[in-house]
Formats: C-alpha cells, sequence, structure tokens
C-alpha cells in the first residue's frame, strides 16, 4: 500500500506505517481491552464489551471524520463529499470522535438489549486511554498542537514546551496526553473504588473532559478546526459540558434545588467568560496567565457544581 | 451471544485496529492532499454568496478623477544591481551592522529611512525603502512549506530571514477562504478569486498590480492564471486590500469592504512609489493614537507620493520591524504571531 510521502513514517519487520497511525492503534487496542475487562467486572452479558468496543470504534470513526470535514476551514468548513472517504489524507476531529463512541457505546446497549447507563460507562472510561495515546502520536506531525510564542522563560524553559530557534512554544499536545492520563486515573479510580448509579461515569467524564478540552483546545494556537479565535471544537467541547450539567442535574434529586440552578448556570455564564476571554487574549494587553487563570477557575466552578450533583451517599448504586 | 459471534466480533475489532498504521496518516489534512482538494473544488471565479450580496447592494471603489499623481520619477537611489538574491525562501544575507544610521540603513544594494510622525491625533510609522534590485523586495512565510499553518512574530521572521525592514503580510493561513488568491515566493498557495476582496500581485519587476475585487484576473479550467496587465508570472499576491490606491488616483473606499473600513483602527499598508521605490506604514490606534479608517488610510498613502498602495492586515497584527524596534499598530501589547510577512533584504554578500 502506498503511504504519504509527507506523513512520518515507522518501518517495522520491513513495513512502512504511519507513525500517528501506530500510536492510534495501541490507543485503540488499549481503550478495547479496558472496555471488555470493565464489561466483564460489570457483568454485562457476554460479548457486550465486544460489541461495544467494536461500535465504539466503528462510530467513532465515521463521525470524527464527519466532524472534521463539516468544520474544515481550508475548504470553506466543508470538503467536497468526494474527499470524506478518502481518509488516508488525513483529518480528525478528537470531539467528534468522543460523539461516535458514546454513540456507539448506546447502540451496543440498546441491540443487546441491555443497561445503556453501563455501556456508556465503560465507553468513556476508556476514551481518556485512546486519547493518551493519540495526543502523543501527535508528536509526529510537524506544526500540529502547539500555543502562542512563549514569553515566560520559566515555560520556555520547561519539559513542555518546544523550541524553533529563538522562539519557544507549549507543546499542547502533551499537556493534552497528561490531561488524558489524570482523566482516566480519576475515571477508573471512581469506577473501581465503589459502587456508582450507572451512567454516573459517563456524565463524569463528559463534565471534566468539557472543562478540560475547552481549556486545551484555547491553548493552541494551530488555527485547527477554529474560526478566528474559537476552537469548533471548544464548541463541541461545551455541549459535552453543558450535557453532562443538564443530565447530572436531572438524576440529582428535588431536595438539591439550589445546587441545581448553580450547576445549569454555571455552564452558561463559564462559555460566557471563556468567549470574552478568548477575544481578549490577542487584542488586549491582558496578561495571558492571568486571562488562563480566570478561565480556568470559571471552567472549573461549571464542573465542580455538576460533580457535586452526582456525589453524596444517597447517589450511588440503588 | 454464541462464540462464533464474539470471535467474529473480536476479529473484526483486530482488523479496525490493525489497519489503522496504514490507513490514519494525520489528525490533520496533508497539505499535499489540501492543496489537491482546493485544486479539484474549482477553477473558476469564485462566487461566494457573500460576494453576489455585497455586488448588489455595495458601488464599487472609483477612482476620484481630480485627484491624479503626478508621474513619479524614478527613484534617485543609484544602487548596484550586482547582485541578485534567489526567489526562493533563501534567508538573505545578514544586514551590515555598520550600514545603520540613526532612523536608517544604506549600503550599496538598498536604502531604508524610518520616520514617526503625528498628524490629526495620529501616530504614523513611516518607512521609505529603495532597493536595486527586484529580487530584494521578498515575502518570508512563518513554516517550512507554503502549505503550514505555522506563525510566528513579525520581529522573529525579520531576524529569521535576515530582513533589513520587514511588515506584516495578510496573515493567509488566518482566514483561507477569503484570502483565496496567494502566492509567495513565486509558489502558488491558492488560486481562487474572491468577488469581495482586492488582490495585490507584485510581479519580478517588483511593480505592484492591484486587481480591484479580484477583476481583471482569469483562471481557465486548465488552472492557468491571466492577470490583466501583468507580463511574465506571478512572484507574490495577496487576497486583503481594500486597494488605497491605484495606477497614481487616490481611490474611494468600498464603505462594505470589510475590516471595519469606516472604523478607527490601527492599520499597516505598503505601497510603491516609484520604480524599486516603496513605502511601509503602520498608523498606531485603539490607544493614544486614534487609528484611521480606509479613506484616510488611502489619503495618507497617496500624500505620501504612492502610485499603488495596498491595505494589508491591521489591528493586532499591523506591525513593522526595523532592526530591534518594533513599529506596533497597537503599541505596549504582545506580539501578534502571523503566517507570512514583506520584507526588503540587502543583496551584498555577507563576506564582501
Amino acid at each position: 500500500m502506498e503511504l504519504w510521502d509527507e506523513a512520518e513514517k515507522f518501518s517495522i519487520a520491513g513495513t512502512e506505517v504511519y507513525a500517528f497511525g501506530l500510536m492510534t492503534a495501541i490507543g485503540t487496542l488499549c481503550a478495547a481491552v479496558l472496555i471488555v475487562w470493565l464489561a466483564r467486572r460489570k457483568k454485562l452479558p457476554a460479548g457486550a464489551g465486544l460489541l461495544t468496543a467494536l461500535l465504539s470504534i466503528a462510530f467513532g470513526a465515521i463521525c470524527s471524520r464527519i466532524a472534521f470535514c463539516l468544520m474544515n476551514r481550508e475548504l470553506g468548513f466543508t470538503m467536497p463529499l468526494s474527499a470524506w472517504a478518502d481518509v488516508t489524507g488525513g483529518g480528525w476531529s478528537m470531539m467528534g470522535l468522543v460523539g461516535g463512541v458514546l454513540l456507539g457505546a448506546w447502540t451496543a446497549g440498546k441491540w443487546l438489549k441491555t443497561r445503556t447507563g453501563a455501556t456508556l460507562d465503560i465507553a468513556c472510561c476508556a476514551i481518556p486511554a485512546f486519547m493518551c495515546f493519540e495526543r502523543a502520536g501527535e508528536y509526529w506531525i510537524p506544526e500540529f498542537d502547539y500555543s502562542r510564542t512563549l514569553d515566560s522563560p520559566w515555560l520556555s524553559g520547561s519539559f513542555l514546551a518546544l523550541r524553533d530557534g529563538e522562539d519557544a512554544y507549549l507543546a499542547t499536545y502533551r499537556l493534552a496526553a497528561a490531561f488524558s492520563l489524570v482523566l482516566l486515573g480519576a475515571l477508573l479510580f471512581r469506577a473501581l473504588r465503589r459502587k456508582e448509579r450507572e451512567g454516573n461515569l459517563c456524565i463524569a467524564f463528559l463534565l471534566l473532559l468539557g472543562a478540560g478540552s475547552i481549556l486545551l483546545e484555547s491553548l493552541r494556537y494551530d488555527l485547527f478546526l477554529s474560526i478566528h479565535f474559537v476552537g469548533l471544537q471548544q464548541i463541541l467541547a461545551l455541549v459535552f459540558l453543558l450535557a453532562g450539567s443538564l443530565a447530572a442535574a436531572k438524576r440529582a434529586g428535588s431536595d438539591r434545588l439550589r445546587l441545581r440552578r448553580a450547576a445549569l448556570a454555571s455552564v452558561p455564564v463559564a462559555a460566557l467568560i471563556t468567549l470574552g476571554l478568548e477575544f481578549a487574549l490577542d487584542r488586549t494587553t491582558f496578561n495571558k496567565f492571568a486571562i488562563y487563570a480566570v478561565m480556568t477557575a470559571a471552567l472549573s466552578v461549571a464542573a465542580v457544581l455538576g460533580l457535586r450533583l452526582l456525589s453524596g451517599p444517597d447517589r450511588e448504586l440503588r | 451471544m454464541n462464540r462464533m459471534l464474539r470471535i467474529l466480533l473480536a476479529l473484526l475489532c483486530a482488523a479496525a485496529i490493525l489497519s489503522m498504521p496504514f490507513v490514519v496518516s494525520s489528525p490533520t489534512l496533508l497539505s499535499e492532499k489540501a492543496l489537491e482538494i482546493m485544486d479539484n473544488a474549482g477553477t473558476e471565479e469564485d462566487s461566494a454568496e457573500e460576494g453576489r450580496l455585497l455586488d448588489l447592494f455595495v458601488s464599487a471603489a472609483h477612482a476620484e478623477e481630480d485627484l491624479i499623481v503626478e508621474e513619479v520619477e524614478e527613484g534617485a537611489f543609484s544602487g548596484s544591481a550586482e547582485w541578485e538574491l534567489p526567489l526562493d525562501f533563501t534567508p538573505a544575507p545578514a544586514p551590515n551592522e555598520d550600514a545603520y544610521t540613526d532612523n536608517g540603513y544604506e549600503d550599496e544594494s538598498i536604502r531604508v529611512s524610518v520616520e514617526t510622525e503625528e498628524e490629526g491625533g495620529v501616530t504614523w510609522h513611516i518607512a521609505r525603502v529603495q532597493i536595486a534590485s527586484p529580487t530584494q523586495i521578498r515575502t518570508g512565510i512563518a513554516g517550512e512549506k507554503v502549505t503550514s499553518k505555522r506563525t510566528r512574530t513579525v520581529s522573529s521572521m525579520v531576524r529569521m530571514y535576515n530582513a533589513v525592514i520587514g511588515i506584516s503580510g495578510d496573515d493567509f493561513v488566518m482566514d483561507p477562504v477569503k484570502t483565496s488568491f496567494e502566492y509567495r515566493m513565486g509558489q502558488k498557495i491558492r488560486s481562487k478569486t474572491n468577488k469581495t476582496k482586492d488582490i495585490l500581485i507584485i510581479d519580478r519587476n517588483g511593480d505592484f498590480h492591484l486587481y480591484i475585487k479580484s477583476r481583471g484576473i482569469t483562471i481557465d479550467k486548465k488552472k492557468k492564471v491571466t492577470a490583466e496587465g501583468l507580463e511574465g508570472e506571478i512572484l507574490n499576491a495577496f487576497t486583503f486590500g481594500p486597494a488605497l490606491v491605484k495606477d497614481g488616483e487616490l481611490l474611494e473606499m468600498d464603505t462594505g469592504y470589510g475590516y471595519n473600513p469606516n472604523g478607527h483602527e490601527p492599520r499597516a499598508a505598503i505601497g510603491q512609489t516609484g520604480r524599486l521605490s516603496y513605502v511601509l506604514v503602520i498608523a498606531e490606534g485603539r490607544g493614544e493614537s486614534s487609528g484611521v479608517n480606509h479613506q484616510e488610510l488611502a489619503r495618507k498613502m497617496f500624500d505620501l507620493g504612492c502610485v499603488q498602495a495596498f491595505n494589508l492586515d491591521g489591528g493586532n497584527s499591523a506591525e513593522m520591524v526595523f532592526r530591534d524596534r518594533i513599529y506596533k499598530g497597537m503599541p505596549g501589547g504582545d506580539e501578534r504571531a502571523l503566517s507570512d510577512f514583506i520584507y526588503f533584504a540587502s543583496a551584498v554578500p555577507e563576506n564582501r
């Protein structure tokens, strides 16, 4: 099979493979193994793990590609239909993939007439494992997933920075990989530590991924899937955060009305704050550290309030 | 679920995973693929919906006939054209440190003078440049290839390319749909015209050619580009604008053009005053200096003697760098990283 010259490749046993593709394959394998293992732990029907994994891979790939084709600004936000199927030339959306995986997991649950909350939970635990390897694989993609030039000397000299001549940039893919690892740990800890109402892990995943991804996408300056100063993937991440918050609010009892209202209100407030700060980043002289500190705080409040709705002894498995 | 079905599912998963190293090349479009798609997407003039609507409601720019600059005499700079630079992205020879003056630079191939003036509440930074060879007016890109989305500050690119003086370009990466007709150092980036935007072409003689709303540029089915009045190949082309002065005539600005045409903003512009003679202008704004609108910028370029002048990316992108001096359209803030810049270089070899 003829591979594109431009992409970075490895030679394994005399066969050339894409470096990025190899990392996504390893990530997918880890995620699939995790899904199967967690399915057994949750005592799902035989084959549920495999079906969830397969449908997650299939739907994830399809939705990732569709999202990229629709959001790709190079061609006016819509690639010609003739190019959609030609995936070898590159082009994938992480947020689109997440949406596809969730759809695949839900479909698997429905198909097997089993607990869709459980299939969603196990898929959400596995996604960060995939993301970790995928982000690490971006190391082999030149001029991709990096930040604005750094002014701070201590950041410029850190392991998170890339140097290019005189300029230093944050390798935001490393940050994203680290975030995925932390998210994986948090979700697995939650999954294994105690019995939890099915679906809660999925909601927690949406809250944490949504808030974290809005911030991580803001750090990027490679204009990937963005329009002016707003990343389109940030908008999808906001949708996940909002969906998580709504689902958490729905699950919380009527005795937590104040917390529900606060959690729901915090999402649009965080969104507006983030939008304003994104505008200010390149158009004002405000200190960038301060901007990102405020953004982090606003998004954290939204995520934490949503998680609070999921916690408490009465929220555990009934 | 029976055992056979589970084995089948496992095999399908394995097949999907094993195919990924051969199929999944990159999270973003490979540049070769992107160019292939864009080239095949259409070769005729772009007929964006926005363009059609604007054509209906907004009058095109026209010249004020009573304001014509008299024919500008050719530059008095009698530099040596003994040395020529390659027409690619090779950095130029480093400027001679001894050739710098308080407000300028002069060696055998280039003369630059930079001044700052206050006029009507606006701070203007004006650079006049005269070169001996057309190969000394050049463009630089932030990345390794013209298809790269990499960005850098203008000051960084000035050092990278050994520019004597540089100015922000049209940041073509930022808006690929609108900045649709782009060439850099003879390499085509995109060749689709946009009826809502003016185009500047710099030819291999260092002369400017302006095309209002892309009129005069045609691209046939074989993707051959024809530009009225242009002989030879396109060296550099920019889609931004508007054109400010064309063929010695001050243009009336289109109030619906885009880029906040009537607002007082920081602006950047480049103009040609004669053979191998140019002007670079930065108007400060959004601070103590009030900024200018398109018409005021056009008037300034006309008054500076430009026979051709073109608006470049303004706002926080507007920046000119001469040696270690950074003239920003919005002083005080960080430099914005951009995809490209226009610069003038010395052609005198370093070890001369």
